[in-house]
Formats: structure tokens, C-alpha cells, sequence
């Protein structure tokens, strides 16, 4: 019994790295466009990386779900290079996990970027450094607080989610069956006293991870 | 440099045209739109429209140039002297020029420091040498009260360099203070609700009373130049050894200009060739019976100049 809970740990953490990892590549040059461009499509772009904050995971799963099934272009595409469906597997978790915690990363790091403000960048533009240069040694070392914050808060994010796990990702040990998902199989079978162990491990992981946080970033909000 | 540009948003309208090199002054009261002026010049305003020409070149959107704002900015997460780094790996000028300035103005223990841990004038004095640092032949210097943070002294030996410095490049100086910019400036702007109300060398400049221009006028005095204010000025009819004046320069009167209560009174001393002001109460003109042409004896202290 206890083995099995803590592959699901392990899954819960393995899910949540992969996922931080793409959104940092991803979320950067996200973020810095948000912040930064005067496109008329700045407003639009913001709404949707926005929307899974507001959205109920149930109907984001739906919709995923719709995005991922085999027959749909993304999971027949999937099944021709890989040999494997999309749905219920650890990769589609992955990519609904991008997707649900895209705003957590996202929205602070664009927060940290417009505290930087113009007047910052101006300056550098007006010594002399080219975009490049601005972007990689002032703009993204005075973010770095910033950009960690997010990080911190998208893995601990990746880590609590459920709703949109169960409508993607099933129930399947070892691929799918993430720790939020263990402790719910749990509770359903009166297992209260394993219930118990997970939830307090997550409880106290979450818990010093945000006072962590706290402590060290006292400017970044935690929440959005 | 030839400028016409306006903006809707902020609501300017600058036309100037002045030499490719010297300091120009830039003055007016606060929210006159020195700053802005600038900031257009910088091209800091996406919504600029018109043209900026120096040194027969057009200049468009955020240019390279040597920006000192009111606020000065520096890297939050370098050390000063990676500040100073920094703008040095984009200018012609090398580290031996940056320790020389560094020196000149007392930043060596700064150097260390991180920009929070500073001062207001600190901040000034690490922004000054970055910005001179930045200087290359043909630069543009936008200096915005570059010196509002430091004391006299240092003041001083800012403006040294300033005269250093201008046979090279064009230094466009926002200041209120009125002494420094007609003791370093070879032309002025006058800046009133965000247009340019008067511009012309500075020589016109200080005998023009236009508008809050004090009238003043350029007096040697052991050799050196001084900045001599035309309320500073009074006039006698005799020389006076009993009075601890000690500049009371044999003159003649040219011309008086009278703004009801107040005269103006031009004097020429030294065989014409050179003028001074007095800004006397009209009263007072009559009671001396002052007229073009009297000879007087114009009195000023000197104690201001002493350094």
C-alpha cells in the first residue's frame, strides 16, 4: 500500500517539474510580450491566458478532452508518431497541466516585468544596448525574484490539481494517477487513514513552499 | 539641431533651431515642459510627430544618446561600477576616462555600493559620470537638473567638466538655476506652456528681461568671469571709499528702460566695450536725476563670487 502511494507522489512531482519547465520556456517570451508590446492584441491574448483562472477545471477538461480524443487533429497526429493515444496519458496531462497552470506562471511574471517599468528599459535603450542585450542582462535579472515566484507557484498549483486531471488523464496507476486523484480513490474506499498521510504531506510541501516564499519575496504577491 | 515636433497626447509644439555643438539652456517654471522636451528629443514619444535634425541627420524613434533624467535611473542589480560598466562597453571612451571621473567627482567609494544604498546625490553624481562617460564626438546630452542633489562645490566641478566637454558635443541643460546657466550656456531656451517662448544666445538672452529672465550681464572680475544680476547692481553718483562695496566701476549710463515703478539702466564702462545692468526703483531715477549719457559709478558686492 505504501509503495503505490508514493508512486503517486512521485507522479504528482514528475508531472509538476515537466510542467514548470514548458511554461518557463514557454511563459517567458510570453510574459515579456504582455508586458511589453503595444499590439492591439495584447487585451485579447491576456483574456485567454487568463481564462483557466476563472474557468471551472471541469469545463477546461471538457474542452481538452474535445482537443485530445483520437479523432480529433491533435490526438490522431499523436497516435501516428507515437503509436499511443493522447488521452489518458501522461503527456496529454502534461499538456492540459500547461494549460491550467499557464496564468499562475504567466501573470506573475508579467507583473514583475511592467515593475521594471519603461523608464528602465529607456535608459538602457538610450545607452546604446540592443533588445537583446536589455532583455537578457536587465531585464531578466532584475525579474529573476519574480520569474522564481512564478515558477514556485505554478509547481505548487501543478501539484493541487484535480478536476481537470480526472476529465483528461483518468485514473491509471503509475501514468495518470496523480497524488490529488490517489487521495480521492482513498476517501471513496474509506481508506481515511491514507487519505490522511497524503493530504498532510501536500499540505506541509504547499505550506513551506509559500512561507518560503513569503520570507524571501516579501514585494511579489502571491496571488493574482 | 533643427526640431519641429509636436504631440496630441501631451499636448507640446517645440521649434528650435540651434548650433551642433555647446550647451544650450533650458529654463522655465516647473510643469513648463522642460522635461518632456527632453523626453521628445530622446524619443522617448511614440506619438512625436515632426522632425528632430542633428547634425543634418534625422533622428527617429529611441535614439542613442547621453540621457541624465530628473530621476536618474541605474541598474538595481549591479554594483555602481558595473553601472559604469555597462555604458562604457557602448562608447568610445575607456576605463582610464571612467576612474579620471570618478576621481573628479568623488565616487570612488561608491563604486562598490548598489544603487539602493545610495543617496540622492550620490545617485546624481554615479548618473553624471555615466552620462559624460557615454560622450563620444558628435554626442546629444540631455542633462535634466542634473545638479538639483549636489552641493556647491560639487556643483562646480559639474560644470567644469560640462565646459570640457562642449567643444564636442551638443548639451542641452534643464536647471533652475539661472547663474549656471548663464555662466555655462552659449544659448537659451525659454520653455512656457510646453512651446519654446524665446530662444537666443545667451548673450541676448541675459540682457532681454524677458518675461522671469533675470537681466544680468557678464562682469571680469580677477580674471574671471562672473555672472553679475541687474538687482544686484546700484548706482552712485561718486566714488565711495567710506562703503565696504568694493566694485563700484566708473560707467556711464546708455540707455533706461522704464516698466512703471521699475528702470532698467544700461551703463558701458571701460571705453564702451562692455555693459552692465542696474534694475533700480523708478524713484530712484529721478531723484539722481539719471539720464543717457550721465556719468556714474556702478556698485555691485562681490562676496557671492567667492569660492
Amino acid at each position: 500500500m505504501m509503495s503505490i502511494d508514493l508512486t503517486s507522489l512521485w507522479l504528482s512531482f514528475k508531472l509538476a517539474t515537466i510542467t514548470v519547465i514548458i511554461l518557463l520556456i514557454v511563459g517567458i517570451p510570453l510574459a515579456k510580450w504582455l508586458a511589453f508590446s503595444k499590439h492591439k492584441s495584447v487585451p485579447f491574448v491576456t483574456s485567454i491566458v487568463v481564462l483557466p483562472l476563472v474557468l471551472p477545471p471541469t469545463v477546461l477538461g471538457f474542452y481538452l478532452l474535445g482537443l485530445m480524443r483520437n479523432d480529433s487533429w491533435l490526438g490522431s497526429l499523436f497516435i501516428q508518431l507515437t503509436d499511443s493515444q493522447l488521452i489518458f496519458s501522461f503527456t496529454g496531462l502534461v499538456i492540459a497541466s500547461v494549460v491550467y497552470s499557464l496564468p499562475f506562471v504567466v501573470q506573475p511574471m508579467v507583473n514583475t516585468f511592467n515593475n521594471i517599468g519603461e523608464d528602465t528599459v529607456k535608459t538602457a535603450q538610450s545607452i546604446g544596448a540592443d533588445k537583446r542585450t536589455i532583455f537578457w542582462k536587465i531585464i531578466l535579472p532584475l525579474s529573476k525574484k519574480g520569474i522564481v515566484s512564478a515558477a514556485i507557484l505554478g509547481f505548487v498549483h501543478t501539484l493541487g490539481e484535480f478536476g481537470v486531471v480526472l476529465m483528461v488523464g483518468g485514473n491509471i496507476p503509475n501514468q495518470t494517477r496523480v497524488v490529488s486523484i490517489e487521495i480521492f480513490n482513498h476517501v471513496e474506499n474509506l481508506e481515511l487513514q491514507q487519505a490522511n498521510q497524503l493530504s498532510l504531506i501536500l499540505l506541509v510541501i504547499s505550506f513551506a513552499v509559500i512561507l518560503w516564499m513569503n520570507f524571501n519575496n516579501k514585494n511579489t504577491p502571491i496571488l493574482t | 539641431m533643427k526640431i519641429a515636433i509636436t504631440s496630441k497626447r501631451l499636448n507640446y509644439r517645440y521649434q528650435i533651431e540651434c548650433a551642433d555643438k555647446g550647451v544650450v539652456g533650458v529654463y522655465g517654471i516647473s510643469g513648463s515642459g522642460k522635461s518632456s522636451l527632453l523626453d521628445a528629443i530622446a524619443g522617448y514619444h511614440e506619438d512625436r510627430l515632426g522632425i528632430v535634425e542633428y547634425n543634418n541627420k534625422e533622428l527617429k524613434g529611441i535614439i542613442k544618446c547621453c540621457y541624465m533624467s530628473q530621476h536618474p535611473i541605474l541598474f538595481a542589480h549591479w554594483t555602481v561600477e558595473e553601472n559604469l560598466q555597462f555604458a562604457l562597453t557602448h562608447t568610445s571612451q575607456n576605463s582610464k576616462d571612467k576612474d579620471q571621473l570618478v576621481q573628479r567627482l568623488g565616487c570612488e567609494k561608491l563604486l562598490k555600493m548598489y544603487p539602493n544604498q545610495l543617496s540622492g546625490g550620490e545617485k546624481q553624481r554615479i548618473a553624471f559620470v555615466r552620462a559624460l562617460l557615454q560622450i563620444e564626438e558628435n554626442s546629444l546630452v540631455l542633462l535634466d537638473e542634473p545638479f538639483s542633489a549636489l552641493d556647491k562645490k560639487m556643483r562646480k566641478i559639474a560644470l567644469d567638466l560640462l565646459e570640457q566637454y562642449k567643444q564636442s558635443c551638443l548639451i542641452l541643460l534643464v536647471t533652475h538655476e539661472i547663474a549656471e546657466l548663464y555662466q555655462v550656456a552659449d544659448a537659451l531656451l525659454y520653455i512656457k506652456n510646453s512651446t519654446v517662448s524665446y530662444q537666443n544666445s545667451i548673450e541676448m538672452a541675459m540682457a532681454s528681461g524677458h518675461e522671469s529672465l533675470p537681466v544680468a550681464s557678464t562682469v571680469t572680475i580677477d580674471g574671471q568671469p562672473r555672472i553679475v544680476f541687474a538687482e544686484d547692481v546700484s548706482i552712485a553718483l561718486q566714488k565711495n571709499p567710506e562703503s565696504s562695496i568694493s566694485y563700484q566701476l566708473e560707467s556711464h549710463i546708455t540707455a533706461l528702460q522704464t516698466q512703471t515703478n521699475v528702470t532698467l539702466v544700461k551703463l558701458s564702462y571701460s571705453n564702451e566695450e562692455q555693459f552692465i545692468y542696474a534694475r533700480l526703483m523708478t524713484d530712484s531715477i529721478k531723484k539722481l536725476n539719471l539720464f543717457a549719457g550721465k556719468k556714474v559709478f556702478a556698485c555691485f558686492k562681490c562676496s557671492n563670487f567667492m569660492d
